[in-house]
């Protein structure tokens, strides 16, 4: 039963955003055909969806069950049309033997090191334990949604009715997500996603962000990329310096979408930025970003703020840069979700 | 102005600590802003983390953002300074300025010392410790759980509510939500019998009148105190019953609670 659940929990969160994924990397001009990129783009998407139903629904005081019903029924058409159109043509083009002959040429001993240091971080993360007391207000979110059905309508340190919304956190609901997997993987307990299974497959995520930025600063030269994801393994294994650096972050509470927001978000934004400006990679690096935004608004209600500063801050470069300011537009319609955010939480407080 | 200048120097400070990461940081965006094989990546690398730099310490926008974010998390601002690509990138290029390659390999070998130098291995028993469970929370509020939750069950109490220390408050409810706490971590807008209530179960020497008294004003069914305070035969004679003792802590239940 439990390993049925963890199953279910894989199909989530890593299967159907490969598949949507597929659907958004293919329509980017410099799509390579990475793998890795699909996945970037499907997590992305499906975390923004989750978000953009979610929010309303808090304030709609829907039920837990229906916005895991809703986000579910989008995903699963998103992720049929996406089998269809991307993932059967792929499938017929690319056999196992093909992979098998990209993984034998791109395998260097740099980079199996850096595959090694990186899935001996995840396993360190899974198997030891930080305890955080701010987990007495995010997991408790996760597990309370379950519990009651509802979502945030209950003060999680109490248990008690909230008299009124908890403010700027019923803009971020990614506690509402670690609930929502919870239901869907069948009951997997929120605390246990939270704790056990999901700093890993962060780790493991974070790195893969940083795959792509190697990949896009050093176009096909393997042995830049490698030593570059080598030295970024270093850095991040090294910034133990103090409890507030994103690494830290990262590694000791990447279960909280605060850490998210500074170990998962900003490099990803730094990436989507490079993509939609510098690239000029079309209309759906756009929405790719508007997706990054929306899930760093997700993450955290620090996300809004340091969202909009990031793309605001590439887009203003790049603007100088190439005296270009035709993706003005475009970089505000990315921060949309943010900018709502933050009316939103005007109005409210 | 300067105040504000001098607390964002502080936040800095205590981000980075004793660290080098920030002198690393200096350097490799000189060697981006001059290096010529690196002029392609300055609008990426160099140019928006000199305008984060700007916007965390300019007095103007570091007041407007405190406003919005608030002043006691003002440090999160550094976390947009995309650190370990800028430092990778211009460790990767620093080993292009030479052609041999024993000393691209030994200027490799030097990047990854001064990383090592400068910094602070992350995975050690300093932000570590071994797993005690799955779920990764103290066993002791487990065990509390699995009691009040199992005791509510045979009573029929469909919503318990129990009066428990604050270091069990915090992970109780991470465990089992059905479980509702009279007071949440550090009393948070907590009333004032909430906060005697708060201050008696968390004395060294609870007085035993009071604390029967503030849970039933509180309306608990629960208590959960440190065994090593043995109040069983005390908390009896106000009809507190001892439920089970688990993990170094007493449950027990007010039979007056029952009889409502």
């Amino acid at each position: 039963m439990a390993i049925l659940k963890i199953m279910l929990f894989c199909l989530w969160l890593v299967i159907l955003p490969f598949l949507n994924g597929l659907f958004l990397a293919e329509r980017q001009k410099t799509y390579t055909g990475s793998l890795f990129q699909a996945f970037f783009y499907g997590v992305i998407f499906n975390l923004a969806v989750f978000e953009i139903l979610a929010v309303p629904m808090v304030f709609l005081k829907g039920t837990l069950r229906q916005l895991c019903s809703l986000w579910a029924a989008l995903i699963l058409i998103m992720t049929v049309f996406s089998f269809v159109k991307c993932a059967l043509p792929l499938c017929r083009q690319k056999t196992g033997r093909h992979l098998k002959q990209r993984i034998k040429s791109r395998f260097t001993p740099m980079l199996a090191v850096a595959v090694v240091c990186i899935f001996l971080q995840a396993a360190y993360v899974t198997l030891n334990q930080h305890i955080d007391d701010d987990d007495a207000y995010y997991v408790a979110t996760a597990v309370t949604a379950v519990e009651t059905d509802t979502l945030m309508e209950y003060n999680p340190y109490t248990g008690n009715l909230y008299n009124k919304l908890p403010g700027r956190y019923a803009l971020s609901a990614w506690p509402l997500y670690l609930a929502a997997l919870s239901v869907l993987s069948g009951g997997l307990h929120p605390t246990l996603i939270a704790h056990f299974l999901l700093p890993g497959l962060i780790v493991l995520f974070a790195y893969l962000i940083y795959t792509l930025i190697a990949r896009e600063l050093f176009p096909d030269d393997c042995r830049r990329q490698d030593f570059f994801l080598l030295l970024v393994i270093l850095l991040l294994s090294f910034s133990g310096f103090s409890i507030y650096s994103s690494g830290t972050f990262l590694f000791i509470r990447g279960w909280q979408g605060k850490a998210l927001v500074a170990g998962i978000s900003i490099p990803a934004l730094f990436y989507l930025c490079r993509l939609a400006m510098m690239a000029d990679d079309g209309l759906y690096a756009w929405l790719s970003l508007f997706c990054a935004v929306t899930a760093t608004c997700m993450f955290s209600s620090m996300g809004v703020v340091l969202s909009v500063i990031s793309v605001a801050a590439y887009t203003l470069v790049y603007g100088i840069e190439k005296r270009k300011w035709s993706h003005l537009s475009c970089a505000l319609l990315s921060c949309g979700s943010a900018f709502l955010c933050g009316v939103v939480y005007l109005i409210i407080s | 102005m300067q105040s504000l200048f001098a607390e964002t120097l502080e936040y800095f400070k205590s981000y980075f600590a004793d660290s080098l990461y920030p002198l690393l940081f200096f350097l490799c965006l000189v060697l981006i802003a001059f290096y010529p094989g690196a002029k392609k990546e300055r609008p990426s690398l160099l140019w928006p983390n000199l305008l984060f730099l700007a916007v965390t310490f300019c007095p103007l926008t570091a007041y407007a953002i405190m406003k919005m974010i608030g002043g006691l998390v003002y440090w999160r601002m550094f976390w947009l300074l995309t650190i370990p690509i800028t430092l990778a990138y211009a460790g990767v290029r620093l080993t292009d300025c030479f052609s041999r390659k024993t000393v691209q390999a030994l200027t490799a070998i030097a990047a990854a010392a001064a990383i090592i130098c400068s910094g602070q291995f992350i995975f050690t028993e300093n932000y570590f410790s071994a797993r005690m469970n799955y779920f990764k929370i103290p066993t002791e509020a487990i065990y509390v759980s699995e009691v009040i939750s199992a005791h509510a069950e045979k009573q029929e109490i469909e919503s318990p509510k129990a009066a428990v220390t604050a270091y069990l408050s915090v992970y109780i409810r991470q465990y089992d939500a059905g479980i509702r706490l009279a007071y949440g971590r550090n009393m948070v807008k907590g009333d004032v019998s909430e906060t005697k209530l708060y201050q008696e179960i968390n004395s060294s020497e609870p007085s035993v009148k009071k604390l029967a008294k503030l849970v039933r004003k509180a309306e608990c069914e629960y208590l959960v105190l440190p065994s090593s305070l043995e109040m069983d035969d005390a908390l009896a004679e106000y009809d507190f019953e001892k439920v089970d003792a688990a993990g170094g802590y007493t449950v027990y239940f007010d039979i007056e609670a029952d009889g409502e």
